[in-house]
């Protein structure tokens, strides 16, 4: 017995050992699996969430300086299949083909050899889209893209810049400004059930997408088109290869226009008034001029030796011609007749040591900073690397480059009283909702010149439009400074500065007493018989000139309004009725009123809408329209209010049939029941609110002010 | 009654307590999907706990000897209920496993898998393999066991038939059964593993997907979406724990294609949520509690007693570490709950009994009951 009762010990001694042997070998495979191979399956659980989906945010807009859209989005649609999923894939792809006007056997020939997925068209507009919506095909999939729009077309396009079929900047502006305006893509997590079906969590792991930031350009929309087309007439017809033309505040250092001409188009579109240097010709006399007279070196009627024929050398191994032959000039009149032999004398007496000192400390030779990708530097060697005819040359623009933004900049200081300002693109940055991220204010860099040269300088640059070279600025009535460049191409082919292969150009400002805009027009091998800077570059800046003064709200208008002074003013819009409309309709007709559409809830057809319609909003304000409640079983759950607003609560909750008690006021901090409970409720729904985040956004907070009567008179009055 | 091992109780409900916890945390996303109600498996959860516990003190109350007597019929029951499974059972998975009973669908397999323990332990105390020999000691008990794994076999559920065939072996060598004797029948066991790979498709795939992926040690990526899928899942989920998990909760794979995450997969969410640390701590639990009913089962003075502790020790025992093994890749992939954890109905209730059972077992072990028993044997 007792022999029996050792052996029945024995053998649940060996059953529990190999019990605890099994759940020993479990313990150390998962400490290799979770210590040992931790990283390797950690990995493995990142890539596991590429399951989720992105969700695209809102590229932002670009506006004009006066809050005008210059870039933004509208919604197209998308039509991807999964013909693996598809009950008749080939008779989908005909119907699909029908529908989107394409070739049928293409499509089929498409939908056999990718039956995992494939884009059938990107880009369609709704109607066909809600075409195939209709249809219900099972794995075929619509979804809703972005495109970018341009108002300006193309008059902008090459500051602006441009974006790719992913929304995303490639060049211009979209580029540089593209980290803000992009914003962060939110996701959702997608599940897939017995079906093979994709499901979006109502309450599953997603983040919300960051819409991209507004920015508010230092462009001014008016003046942007005005250059251009002038800019694009001239270049037609003087046959000219190319014309560039940049416009600035001379006091904040805004660029206010940027136009190239021609348009390339996308990807080979450049703008040159940042991107390409030249060699400036006269226009870089202002150099030596100022510096001359900062220093010292020569008075205003000082006179100078020049040559009666109109040849002379300089300096050893540099002779150079003059256009308006006179013996003598003054200062004054060698700055109005733009004499290269006087200049080039200038140069001499100044030196290179201090040539090159007010070449530098006017930024040339070195890049501005601007926001802009691909500025140029321009090309000014060091004082060591020069010849002996290297001074005089460079005093009157050659064997230097410059890009046209540099040689605004310069003008600008001169403009100004001899400030150097930093070139000003972006004037503001505010988030989706209207906050503002960041605002760029004007910044002097340095001082170059006295008030004292600079008025005098503006003097004699106004008598160059007056009497001299720029006759062709001229406009009656306003007073105009500025000077002429007209520069032989060096061309590369023949390795010399080619004949007849000229770059004519124009640097002016205006008003002269008083400088509100500098702009340097730029022509590049006219063709036509002309190529004198003051035939071809100064007609451009005159009629931009004439055209600014002109418009009644303009800079060189009645003085009322000043650019600088201008704020981005706020123009009302009267927020349309969107009610029982659907959901492409109302977001048809807020891009129509230049608003921003937000929807909330789900259903086929609108509800009710926040702000009410009538009411005078900012344009581009954001309009939130509350969707019906579907029948279905997503409709018959609480939705999730938490972070909203009270009164937006309240409208969702009514949506859903769904009485709120609410505690507190201002931003919904807490719901019982939590969203997701199945409805209908038994009770009401109470929301805890706190103050803290009430008010926020602008709609919110221009809601008191707008009586009926006042919007109606701020919509008769804006635009 | 004298009092029993408390130990017994206390780890069964702890394990059945993070059960609890684990499938909440496993299965609220499952739920709002298939019902809108992150709860759903919760309450359900819930309500079995609560009838397992009425059947855990149900269990603990009942005598030795009534159950020693009733042994027989309990197995006779269970079969016929199995029988019944073929005719009017409730398909599910591609297995027919449930029996629809007014508003509860019970397994008779976890009915029948007890019943066969006790049956063992009846039969194998009358007939002690011992001493009857191979044809009528050892052949017998293993033959009404195969009997048994037929039937569930039949559903098919071949983990749960080959489990209980495992119980059956094992007990009859508890019983005492000569080394030499057991050889025969794990023979005839490996045979039939062999006859139903060949025969069984669905399994045949599970077995080269597992073996594939010891192939490729573990690392590589077995077949997207087939039957290596979820083994892979597992493991991504497990492993990426690390020492103390994303945290109670945190499970990112709950919102992948973990499919039984809240039933047989349960352990690879314990193992993503709460670490080495909290697997650990699983596995101590189990170890512990497989202890505590081996200690019962020895120190039982009446076979019967001892074999039915030791029976129902090795049946929780066999099926937690198959579960784990399975859930770690070590095993191919089964449907087999882990005891006390796992969601389901049936497989609780069954196994709070059987904890019931053990616990009463042990109070049997009382030293004070002992010297009454020896008392009462000499008054008689």
């Amino acid at each position: 017995m007792a022999n029996h009762r050792e052996m029945r010990k024995s053998r649940v001694l060996v059953a529990a050992a190999g019990l605890l042997f099994g759940l020993l070998v479990v313990w150390g495979r998962v400490g290799w699996l979770q210590i040992v191979r931790h990283g390797y399956y950690a990995g493995r659980a990142e890539l596991n969430q590429e399951q989720r989906v992105l969700l695209r945010p809102a590229r932002g807009r670009l506006l004009a300086r006066d809050g005008r859209v210059l870039a933004r989005d509208v919604l197209t649609y998308s039509v991807s299949a999964a013909p693996k999923e598809m009950v008749e894939p080939r008779a989908t792809a005909r119907a699909l083909a029908t529908l989107l006007h394409e070739d049928a056997r293409k499509m089929e020939r498409a939908f056999a050899s990718r039956p995992r997925f494939l884009w059938v068209k990107r880009r369609i507009s709704p109607e066909i889209a809600e075409k195939i919506a209709a249809r219900h095909d099972r794995g075929v999939y619509l979804s809703t893209e972005v495109q970018r729009v341009y108002p300006l077309g193309d008059a902008a396009a090459e500051v602006l810049g441009r974006t790719d079929l992913d929304d995303q900047g490639v060049d211009g502006l979209e580029l540089q400004l593209d980290d803000a305006l992009r914003g962060h893509p939110g996701w959702a997590t997608l599940f897939r059930d017995g079906a093979g079906r994709s499901h979006a969590l109502p309450r599953g792991l997603r983040r919300a997408p960051e819409d991209g930031d507004h920015v508010t350009l230092t462009i001014d929309a008016d003046l942007q088109c005005i250059v251009a087309s002038h800019l694009a007439a001239a270049v037609d017809s003087l046959k000219a290869v190319r014309g560039f033309a940049i416009f600035m505040d001379p006091r904040t250092g805004e660029v206010l226009a940027s136009a190239v001409y021609p348009h390339l188009g996308p990807g080979r579109g450049r703008n040159w008034n940042f991107t390409d240097q030249y060699e400036p010709g006269s226009t870089y006399k202002v150099v030596v001029a100022g510096a001359a007279l900062e220093e010292g070196v020569v008075s205003p009627d000082q006179v100078f030796q020049a040559a009666a024929n109109g040849v002379c050398q300089v300096a050893p191994g540099a002779i150079f011609h003059d256009t308006h032959k006179a013996a003598e000039f003054r200062f004054r009149d060698a700055v109005r007749w733009s004499s290269n032999i006087v200049m080039g004398k200038v140069g001499c007496l100044l030196g290179a040591q201090r040539l090159y000192r007010y070449a530098t400390a006017l930024g040339f030779g070195s890049i501005t900073g601007v926001s802009f990708p691909g500025e140029a530097g321009g090309k000014l060697r060091s004082p060591e690397h020069w010849s002996a005819r290297s001074t005089p040359t460079i005093a009157i623009g050659h064997e230097v480059s410059v890009t046209p933004l540099q040689l605004t900049l310069a003008y600008a200081s001169v403009a100004n009283g001899g400030v150097m300002m930093r070139p000003m693109l972006v004037r503001e940055v505010r988030d989706a909702s209207g906050r503002v991220v960041r605002r760029e204010q004007p910044e002097a860099s340095h001082r170059v010149f006295s008030e004292h040269t600079t008025s005098l300088l503006r003097e004699m640059l106004t008598a160059v439009v007056d009497s001299g070279t720029a006759k062709a600025a001229r406009v009656a009535g306003l007073a105009i400074a500025g000077k002429t460049g007209t520069a032989q191409k060096y061309d590369a082919a023949i390795g010399t500065y080619g004949r007849g292969l000229y770059l004519s150009s124009f640097v002016g400002f205006v008003p002269a007493g008083d400088p509100r805009i500098v702009g340097v027009v730029v022509i590049d091998e006219p063709h036509s018989g002309k190529y004198y800077g003051g035939e071809c570059a100064a007609p451009v800046f005159r009629e931009v000139a004439t055209d600014l003064w002109r418009l009644p709200n303009g800079p060189l208008g009645s003085g009322v309004m000043q650019i600088a002074s201008r704020p981005p003013a706020p123009a009302p819009v009267i927020v349309p009725d969107l009610r029982l409309l659907p959901r492409v309709a109302a977001e048809q007709r807020l891009a129509a009123y230049a608003l921003h559409a937000r929807f909330a809830g789900a259903g086929p057809r609108v509800l009710a809408q926040e702000p009410a319609a009538g009411v005078a909003v900012e344009r581009g304000a954001a309009v939130t329209a509350f969707l019906a409640a579907r029948a279905d079983s997503a409709g018959t759950m609480l939705p999730d209010v938490v972070g909203r607003s009270v009164r937006e609560a309240v409208r969702m909750l009514s949506a859903y049939a769904v009485t709120a008690e609410i505690v507190g006021h201002g931003t919904v901090v807490r719901q019982i029941p939590v969203a997701g409970t199945r409805l209908p409720l038994a009770g009401h729904c109470v929301l805890t609110c706190a103050p803290g985040r009430a008010g926020e956004g602008p709609v919110a907070g221009l809601l008191p002010a707008a009586a009926p009567g006042a919007a109606a008179a701020g919509s008769a009055g804006g635009r | 009654m004298s009092r029993g091992d408390r130990w017994l109780l206390a780890l069964a409900l702890a394990l059945t307590a993070v059960g609890l916890i684990m499938v909440y945390s496993s299965s609220a996303i499952l739920g709002i999907t298939r019902y809108q109600d992150p709860n759903h498996f919760l309450t359900q959860q819930l309500l079995r706990v609560a009838l397992g516990f009425a059947m855990l003190l149900i269990a603990a109350r009942v005598r030795l000897r009534a159950l020693e007597r009733w042994a027989p019929v309990v197995l006779g029951v269970a079969a016929c209920l199995l029988a019944m499974l073929e005719v009017a059972g409730h398909v599910s998975h591609g297995a027919q496993r449930w029996l629809k009973v007014g508003f509860f669908s019970i397994q008779p397999t976890d009915l029948a898998r007890l019943a066969t323990v006790v049956f063992l332990a009846w039969w194998l105390k009358r007939r002690p393999p011992a001493e009857l020999g191979f044809v009528r000691g050892v052949l017998p008990p293993l033959g009404i066991t195969a009997v048994v794994s037929g039937l569930i076999l039949l559903q098919p559920n071949l983990s749960s038939a080959a489990l209980l065939g495992m119980t059956g072996f094992a007990m009859v060598f508890l019983a005492g059964a000569r080394l030499r004797h057991l050889a025969v029948p794990v023979a005839a066991g490996a045979a039939a593993v062999a006859v139903a790979l060949i025969t069984h498709p669905y399994m045949m795939e599970r077995f080269t997907t597992f073996t594939a992926s010891w192939g490729q040690a573990g690392s590589g990526m077995p077949d997207a979406r087939g039957a290596g899928w979820q083994l892979d899942q597992s493991l991504i989920a497990i492993g990426s724990g690390g020492w103390f998990g994303r945290g109670l909760g945190c499970w990112l794979q709950k919102y992948l294609f973990l499919p039984e995450a809240h039933t047989d997969f349960i352990f690879s969410i314990l193992g993503e949520e709460l670490g080495f640390a909290g697997a650990t701590g699983l596995l101590a639990l189990i170890a512990l509690l497989l202890w505590r009913g081996m200690r019962a089962a020895a120190r039982a003075r009446d076979p019967f007693a001892h074999l039915l502790a030791a029976g129902l020790t090795l049946q929780i025992g066999l099926y937690a570490v198959v579960n784990l093994f399975v859930a770690t890749g070590l095993a191919p992939t089964t449907g087999l709950p882990l005891p006390f954890v796992s969601y389901g109905g049936s497989a609780l209730l069954a196994n709070l009994a059987a904890a019931g059972v053990l616990y009463r077992i042990s109070a049997g072990n009382d030293e004070r009951e002992a010297l009454t028993q020896q008392r009462w044997g000499r008054a008689s």
